[in-house]
């Protein structure tokens, strides 16, 4: 019987136009897809919250809002909202209290298997959590005060963070990653044969587990921080490069990238980071 | 003799500069009867203010003077050619509007389209009422002037776009919306069910009893909410489906804060876009 309700209940959530959630801060939506099973891509971008994508074994993107807790009575602790205020406003404002507010507009499109949310996150922080079919491609973005996580997801996944972390863990396919203050983790169950794939970060470890049986050519460089593989690799530290610009002149650079052929070589991984350590390990 | 004459010459001078060389086209005081059963009061102004007052008289007293300054030598004529002050019985309700070629009413809305770049002359017409005070009202302006409203225990709606709004003892509902301008209303009583403040750019300042039992409903994109008032804070969000929009299947979320004062007897609306919204408690 408890089935059949929880049936019932996704029904009502699918077909009701508008439902009606009191005093809860999250907010769900059910997109079912124009062509049901077959490959989609999910794109989010924030400027401020979470994102979590989760693969299973459904056929709709299930998207999940929170916006985040704004608790504070206190304008001090808000002071980047009042950055222009003056004297005057400052007496209107004696002896009354901010009424901390949560507003939350969140848009989720669906077109042609593609799910796009755009949310007013500049203004409020909100967390998403997201549950896709496994295999969808994956365009996210943030900026502040939150993470990146993926999980189970077969797909091209583009993830893109700047003040935080970014983790995608059991993802096959392949993955451009980059972000600025934050480490980077990523395990992959399979990746794609001929796909080359980026791990970029400024202040962070980058911590990359591969099949062993992986054919790609790594292209590694860390300015501050150390190198570490169970790969074997052909390692081949790049000299200077010398660029004849066709005005006479020429420019030499000197490059600390290291190239490493592992199983061959294959296409290229780059792993970049300035400071922090890079860690290339074998699924085990 | 010469010297009164330059007197004189010097008080023109002062008083066309005061009035920046406008002059009065049409002024005049009319009383006109209440409006019956549902009817309203509508007052339609274009340029310059609205004021209304509630007093004990049993009819409408409604004093406006309306002033244009030429561009052109025949500025004026087009001027008194083109602008009527209009006062009509509408069925039930009443109506007192500055009318011109520039003015249409569709679907029983006004809709006013000027460009003063195409008029040969400039113009402003303030607008004064005396009123019963549980008469409902319709006030709008649009430039040049201030709407206020003065105790009414009916309903009212005032509009204003480049103007501020501000009602003094009041009674009732009232549902208000300007763009560049404030918005201050002072509550007598419990402010009336389905009260609505909206501005762009401009505070909404409400004062009210210390009474006051209200749910309140607030939105606003670079405003904060302040009080004195003790209260309860949740959220309430829902979802709706738009399968009407071009670029594929829409699914909003719309999640504001509700703040509950009292008993939460009358729901109240505050919305501006760059602005902070004050509820205090009168003294």
């Amino acid at each position: 019987m408890k089935k059949i309700s929880t049936i019932i209940a996704i029904t009502q959530l699918a077909l009701c136009p508008v439902l009606s959630a009191q005093s809860t801060l999250d907010e769900l939506i059910a997109v079912p897809l124009s062509n049901p099973g077959e490959r989609g891509t999910l794109e989010i971008n924030l400027v401020n919250g979470s994102i979590e994508v989760i693969g299973y074994d459904g056929k709709e993107v299930i998207v999940k809002a929170i916006a985040k807790k704004d608790n504070s009575e206190n304008d001090e602790e808000h002071g980047h909202r009042d950055r222009d205020h003056d004297r005057d406003n400052d007496r209107e404002k004696e002896g009354l209290r901010r009424i901390p507010s949560n507003a939350m507009e969140v848009e989720v499109t669906e077109r042609k298997n593609k799910v796009s949310v755009e949310s007013n996150s500049w203004n409020q922080g909100i967390d998403f959590y997201v549950k896709v079919p496994k295999n969808f491609d994956l365009q996210l973005s943030t900026v502040n005060s939150g993470d990146i996580v993926v999980e189970n997801v077969n797909g091209v996944l583009e993830l893109n963070n700047v003040n935080g972390e970014v983790t995608a863990i059991n993802i096959s396919g392949s993955a451009i990653i980059d972000t600025v203050n934050g480490k980077i983790e990523v395990s992959f169950l399979s990746v794609n044969s001929d796909t080359p794939m980026a791990f970029t970060t400024l202040n962070g470890n980058v911590d990359v587990s591969l099949p062993a049986s992986v054919k790609a050519t790594f292209k590694m460089k860390s300015d501050r921080g150390e190198i570490y593989s169970d790969f074997d690799m052909k390692v081949d530290q790049s000299g200077p490069q010398i660029d004849r610009s066709n005005k006479g002149g020429f420019k030499v650079t000197i490059e600390n990238w290291v190239y490493g052929k592992v199983n061959g070589g294959g296409p290229e991984f780059m792993f970049n980071n300035m400071n922090g350590n890079i860690y290339l390990r074998k699924n085990k | 003799m010469k010297k009164l004459i330059t007197l004189l010459t010097i008080a023109i001078i002062a008083s066309s500069a005061m009035g920046q060389g406008y002059q009065t086209i049409e002024q005049n005081e009319v009383t006109i009867g209440v409006p019956h059963n549902d009817g309203i009061l509508a007052v339609l102004n274009i340029n310059g203010q609205v004021s209304v007052k509630g007093t004990n008289r049993s009819d409408i007293l409604i004093k406006y003077k309306l002033k244009a300054k030429p561009k052109s030598v025949r500025g004026i004529d087009r001027a008194k050619e083109d602008l009527s002050f209009d006062i009509s019985k509408l069925g039930d309700s009443v109506a007192v509007a500055l009318n011109g070629p520039f003015v249409n009413y569709y679907r029983g809305r006004q809709h006013v389209n000027i460009n003063s770049n195409d008029l040969d002359y400039w113009f402003i017409c303030n607008i004064d009422l005396e009123v019963p005070t549980n008469i409902n009202l319709e006030v709008a302006t649009i430039n040049d002037g201030n709407v206020e409203i003065k105790n009414i225990t009916g309903s009212v709606i005032a509009d204003n776009v480049n103007g501020d709004v501000s009602i003094n003892k009041m009674n009732g509902q009232v549902i208000t919306e300007t763009v560049n301008g404030d918005i201050r209303i002072d509550f007598q009583s419990n402010p009336g069910d389905g009260s609505n403040f909206r501005t762009i750019n401009g505070n909404i300042r409400t004062n009210v009893p210390k009474d006051l039992s209200a749910n309140i409903s607030f939105k606003s994109m670079n405003g904060e909410f302040y009080t004195d008032f003790d209260y309860l804070t949740g959220e309430t969000g829902r979802v709706v489906k738009d399968a009407s929009n071009k670029r594929g299947i829409q699914y909003k979320i719309e999640q504001i804060t509700k703040v509950k004062i009292g008993s939460g007897k009358s729901s109240l609306f505050y919305e501006t876009l760059n602005g902070d919204m004050f509820l205090r408690k009168l003294n």
